[in-house]
């Protein structure tokens, strides 16, 4: 199965994960990726009223705000989960913020990195049934409740 | 009711000397001498008080312990007790003149500075708060009115979440046809605010409770000044 | 036995003598101080009107050529608050500012959070202060905790020269002066001192209305002896804000045993312990409002008390709680006294407790005009104006 649901929040084996800062990244060719929020991320946030990434041209090192989101309640940065310069903006989003609840995976992507040292950073973060056992145990430590149906989430592959 | 545990050295893991310190510097506080002046232990502060009709919660224990200095007994409060208060001052009305809602609010600002576990969870709800203060200049803003938000305030919510821009609109003060802001604000106030905020070290505060939110604060703002042409600014 | 006399509260009246008041008058430190070259004083403006404090001194009200210190849950949650506020100025021809040059009182953030410090809270009253020394306005403030937090934060300055220190070296970078205005004034001391001329234009007859009174924490706890006092108010037992307003305008107010009650917003609690705030509130206030005195409206001077008792009776009505009290703020209840539209002018439609019963008592057709509010919302979706504006909203 190319995806597993975990208390229902959908979790793709093809992505790698930075499973506490509940980001993704899918790698494009051996220094591009492109990056975004989880299943999980998008369910704990709410929904989402505003979006705003930073610009391109952007350096950031890993930890640092590619993007800030804002819900009713909650308001935080999105943490580039690799080194690098964002090369690409998800344009639709800073008019429909909720496209990242609805499609966290597809057209809620957030931005496009040239990362530093994909192959190093990679190796820091977990893929396929190691991503799903990590957040098994990150479910069940932080209590999260099941997450809400997003859109495809039965006919991902 | 959780119940308050002011057993003796209840916070065993913190040493007496860190209990000391942190006393030493609530005391050290310019409003200190103002806000207590001996505790006679009449509880008029716990009659009037809201907070202690519905926690375990008491102004006359922590103008007691700050009286007789019991730093130990501090250092729970700090840690256990004072997030309760509703600053309403209502205690002000002590006859001694304590305020014990400002020795409060002195144990707070020393709980927040020095990073307090209890201090950081209290606060996991205001970093909102703090982010609106920065980028709009007020606490709040007409699109936080949302059903997630404030669900307990019914289903009024969803009309006004529905109608916001038009009604925003319909307005007659030109300065709040606004959704994102409370009111209309001129950029180099926001700057200004923000100027405030790091040379009086109130960054280094929000920094150290909660960093994500330091690091979206101090990206926008960063940006703002670029435009707005401030080069090199140091700050002593 | 002894027998000893029982005086009833009404004959107890507390006797008012400023020259024996146990509270210094700070405007002499403050003058003082501006002789020092420590700071400057921004005067209030002639002509002005004069209220009784709490231990007699008299304290100055401009009438006009005043500067909105707006307030953040007013302008951003009850937006009619505000501009119930502004109508009455511009009812009476007076001239005004309403800033963009504003930032928050962050008193708020203060009380729930204390991320910040003393300087950090007397640096953003200065600079709000600054800016309305420099377009020459002085400044009323809208918002019961800017209010309180301003006159602590004016004390601490005046009687700390350390932090007057602070704060300067900090205005200096921002090419600011260290200006302190000569009073600190609510909008409801505004109001209050204006009753007269208020009911001189009423056109809504509000003889049959009881109100509840709810005066807020921050406004009469904090630095007590600069809050409004009448002999003939609640024997100057309590403070006469709000109910001298309604007495003017023929408002019966119904007295309660808990009038001294917080409201139970928190600063905090309202946020992130929801369950004290709206607790606190139905059964401290609201439910022993209903049962002692069962008024037609609450009235209240606060951002932060308006928006507290009139959300919090939702949980209270889905328990089955005695709730059912519409909430509105005193320069609410004097605009449409004098004839302010409920919806264009009030914006009650950002209320939640049910108003309805209280507007057809006052023998208002609530439908048209809610009609004629929402004909305006059309115009502006369909695009044939982009605001509403004074104009409109008479």
């Amino acid at each position: 199965m190319a995806h597993e649901k975990v208390n229902g929040c959908v979790i793709l084996k093809n992505l790698h994960y930075n499973v506490e800062n509940n980001t993704w990244v899918r790698v494009i060719d051996d220094s591009t990726v492109v990056i975004g929020m989880t299943d999980i991320a998008q369910n704990l946030a709410g929904p989402l009223l505003h979006a705003k990434t930073k610009k391109v041209g952007t350096v950031r090192k890993q930890g640092k705000p590619i993007a800030t989101v804002e819900s009713g309640k909650y308001v935080g940065p999105v943490k580039a989960p690799v080194a690098g310069e964002i090369t690409k903006i998800n344009d639709a989003l800073s008019g429909d913020a909720g496209m990242i609840n609805r499609s966290p995976y597809n057209s809620g992507w957030i931005v496009e990195m040239k990362a530093d040292n994909l192959a190093d950073e990679l190796s820091n973060m977990v893929s396929g049934d190691d991503a799903v056992a990590a957040y098994k145990e990150k479910i069940e430590r932080d209590n999260i409740q099941a997450c809400e149906q997003i859109e495809g989430a039965d006919t991902y592959d | 009711m959780m119940a308050l545990d002011i057993s003796q050295n209840k916070h065993a893991d913190v040493s007496m000397e860190e209990k000391d310190r942190l006393f030493a510097e609530m005391k050290s506080d310019d409003r200190w001498n103002h806000v207590l002046n001996g505790c006679y232990e009449c509880g008029i502060c716990v009659a009037s008080c809201p907070s202690a009709k519905f926690y375990d919660f008491s102004p006359r224990i922590i103008a007691q312990a700050a009286a007789r200095e019991d730093t130990d007994l501090m250092y729970t409060l700090m840690s256990d007790s004072v997030w309760d208060c509703s600053q309403c001052f209502s205690c002000d009305r002590c006859p001694r003149e304590n305020s014990p809602g400002q020795i409060i609010t002195i144990m707070r600002e020393v709980a927040v500075k020095n990073g307090l576990k209890t201090a950081k969870e209290a606060l996991q709800g205001y970093g909102r708060i703090i982010y609106k203060i920065m980028l709009t200049g007020s606490q709040v803003s007409p699109d936080m009115l949302q059903p997630d938000a404030f669900p307990d305030w019914g289903t009024h919510v969803y009309e006004i979440a529905d109608n916001l821009e038009d009604w925003r609109k319909a307005l007659p003060p030109e300065t709040l046809h606004t959704t994102e802001t409370g009111w209309k604000i001129d950029e180099k106030t926001i700057i200004e605010l923000y100027l405030i905020w790091h040379m009086t070290g109130v960054m280094d505060l929000i920094e150290g409770v909660d960093e994500g939110l330091y690091d979206i604060i101090v990206d926008v703002m960063e940006e703002k000044l670029e435009e707005a042409g401030y080069d090199d600014i140091t700050f002593d | 036995m002894l027998h000893l006399p029982i005086l009833k509260a009404e004959d107890r009246k507390q006797v008012i003598d400023p020259a024996n008041a146990p509270k210094e008058d700070l405007r002499e430190e403050l003058f003082q101080l501006e002789k020092e070259g420590e700071l400057e004083v921004i005067r209030v403006p002639e002509p002005y009107m004069e209220l009784t404090t709490k231990f007699g001194r008299k304290k100055k009200i401009p009438v006009e050529k005043t500067w909105h210190h707006k307030s953040c849950g007013q302008c951003g949650h009850i937006p009619g608050y505000s501009s119930s506020i502004f109508w009455l100025n511009r009812e009476f021809g007076l001239d005004y500012h309403d800033p963009t040059d504003q930032t928050s009182c962050t008193a708020w953030n203060y009380y729930a959070s204390a991320t910040s410090n003393p300087e950090a809270q007397a640096a953003v009253a200065i600079r709000n202060f600054a800016s309305a020394a420099e377009v020459g306005y002085f400044p009323l403030i809208h918002c019961g905790t800017s209010f309180g937090h301003y006159k602590e934060v004016r004390h601490a300055l005046v009687h700390q020269p350390e932090l007057r220190r602070k704060v300067r070296a900090i205005m200096e970078k921002l090419g600011k002066k260290l200006v302190l205005p000569e009073e600190v004034v609510h909008y409801s001391e505004w109001v209050m001192a204006m009753k007269d001329r208020i009911a001189e234009k009423q056109t809504i007859d509000m003889s049959n209305i009881t109100a509840t009174v709810h005066p807020a924490c921050h406004y009469h706890k904090l630095i007590e002896e600069d809050a409004i006092y009448d002999s003939e108010i609640y024997g100057a037992q309590r403070s006469a804000i709000i109910t001298g307003t309604l007495q003017a305008l023929g408002v019966n107010v119904g007295d309660y045993s808990t009038w001294f009650d917080c409201c139970g917003f928190g600063f905090r609690h309202i946020l992130v312990s929801r369950d004290f705030s709206r607790s606190f509130s139905v059964q401290r206030k609201i439910e022993v409002m209903k049962e002692e005195v069962n008024p037609d409206i609450v009235v209240t001077h606060d951002t932060g008390c308006v928006t507290t008792l009139d959300q919090s009776q939702f949980a209270g009505r889905a328990q089955d709680r005695k709730v059912g009290l519409p909430v509105m703020s005193d320069s609410q209840i004097a605009a449409l006294a004098m004839g302010a539209h409920p919806y264009k002018v009030l914006q009650l439609h950002w209320h939640n407790t049910d108003n309805k019963a209280f507007l057809e008592k006052l023998g208002l057709d609530r439908e048209k005009l809610w009609a004629e509010f929402e004909s305006e919302v059309s115009d502006i979706r369909a695009g044939k104006k982009e605001f509403m504006t004074w104009e409109d909203a008479k």
